[in-house]
């Protein structure tokens, strides 16, 4: 009778060990359930703050904010000649022709990583002059930028706003190009932002044409992408640039040492 | 003990990739040079690093990943349930952050850039390893 007792006074306490350690258990998984609920909402948190600094950052100019490198670009441009769509010495005999759309990447990594070496290296050297053509190829924010590149041209500030607009660049086709960030970048560019507007209002159609007859002239060279080179010499006919594994700035010193021999030769 | 050494080791060592990648990326960053690229110097790594989301706030992007790796590598050194949630969460992050990234190489910068290829595969390999190792901790409840 004793025993029976002693057993099942065991058996009792068996249970209510057990059941203390059933419920530590399901209080010990509560908490790490709230535990790793509330690290994967930080998580969450963090991962959307991060995106959003991300998008932001890729819009820098796109609603009127600050506006990157001006001094960087009208530093590189100090002391060389513009006129209209040339930069440097009028009298080189040699030109390098640069067909770009403002909103292209290729043409902005081009003028970040390759245009200060071309304009060290051959404009200022006064080897040969840079001008621009602007091939509008990506759509009607594309040619609506170059048509303010033509007014801006008649300023002698394109080299300038170009540079600038490519520092300030924003996503392809999402529609940051508009008048307030054109007048953005042509200030910082120091262009007369009202005789701009001036000169689009009266000359705009013209500009539309001129922006046409640049993608026939491009297009009758075989240039079908952005940025596309040519070159010229003593004011002849343009001479596309073939360069399979993309356009340098070394590149162009080989291509205008060559072109300088053969202007010498005809001349 | 056993539970924790093969999925730490793991962690430890995509971690470390991760610190190797982004640590020279931001190197390269800090001296304004482009990383080397399979694409050569007009390679998509370089379109990348010039592109305006190569910064994040002022603060270049594989400056931030540098950080993340450190706060990883601190995670699967650490144990206790808190360091293999913690690990597990901040993996979730930067498999999140690494598919945007990855979003804006393909649609808005259109260039792709190994080393955040590289980077985005380890965030995906440490998120699988700090799944699996959370939930061997997690099993010591039911036994």
């Amino acid at each position: 009778m004793g025993t029976k007792k002693r057993e099942l006074s065991q058996q009792r306490r068996l249970e209510r060990e057990r059941a203390a350690a059933i419920e530590s258990a399901q209080r010990r998984r509560r908490s790490q359930m709230t535990i790793l609920g509330l690290l994967i909402a930080a998580a969450l948190v963090v991962a959307v703050i991060l995106v959003f600094a991300l998008r932001d950052s890729g819009s820098t100019a796109k609603s009127g904010g600050d506006v990157k490198d001006v001094a960087t670009v009208n530093k590189s441009l100090k002391g060389l000649t513009q006129d209209g769509f040339e930069l440097g010495d009028p009298d080189a005999p040699v030109t390098i022709v640069e067909f770009v759309d403002p909103q292209c990447p290729a043409c902005r990594d081009f003028f970040l990583r390759e245009e200060p070496a071309v304009l060290d290296k051959i404009v200022r050297p006064g080897k040969a002059r840079l001008e621009l053509k602007t091939y509008a190829i990506l759509g009607p924010d594309s040619k609506k930028a170059a048509a303010a590149m033509h007014a801006i041209a008649e300023q002698n500030r394109l080299f300038n706003f170009t540079a600038i607009f490519y520092h300030n660049q924003g996503q392809e086709n999402s529609g940051y190009v508009t008048d307030k960030f054109i007048d953005l970048i042509a200030r910082a560019a120091g262009v007369d932002v009202k005789q701009m507007h001036a000169d689009l209002k009266a000359n705009g159609s013209d500009y539309d044409t001129a922006v046409l007859d640049v993608s026939g002239e491009a297009q009758n060279l075989g240039l079908t992408g952005t940025p596309s080179f040519g070159i010229r010499i003593n004011g002849g006919d343009i001479e596309a640039i073939s360069a399979p594994q993309g356009v340098t700035a070394d590149l162009l010193v080989d291509e205008v040492a060559k072109a300088t021999k053969k202007a010498k030769a005809g001349a | 003990m056993s539970r924790d050494r093969r999925p730490r080791a793991i962690a430890v060592t995509l971690t470390i990739i991760g610190i190797v990648i982004s640590a020279y990326l931001t190197w390269e960053h800090a001296r304004g040079a482009s990383p080397l690229c399979l694409g050569g110097a007009n390679g998509g790594c370089h379109t990348v690093a010039l592109s305006p989301y190569a910064k994040i706030g002022g603060i270049p992007v594989a400056a931030v990943g540098l950080a993340g790796y450190v706060a990883l590598l601190i995670a699967a050194l650490s144990r206790g349930f808190l360091a293999r949630a913690a690990g597990f969460a901040m993996a979730l992050v930067a498999v999140g952050f690494s598919a945007y990234l990855t979003y804006l190489e393909l649609n808005v910068i259109h260039a792709i850039c190994q080393w955040c290829v590289a980077s985005a595969v380890t965030t995906v390999l440490l998120l699988i390893t700090h799944s699996w190792w959370l939930a061997r901790n997690w099993s010591i409840i039911d036994e």
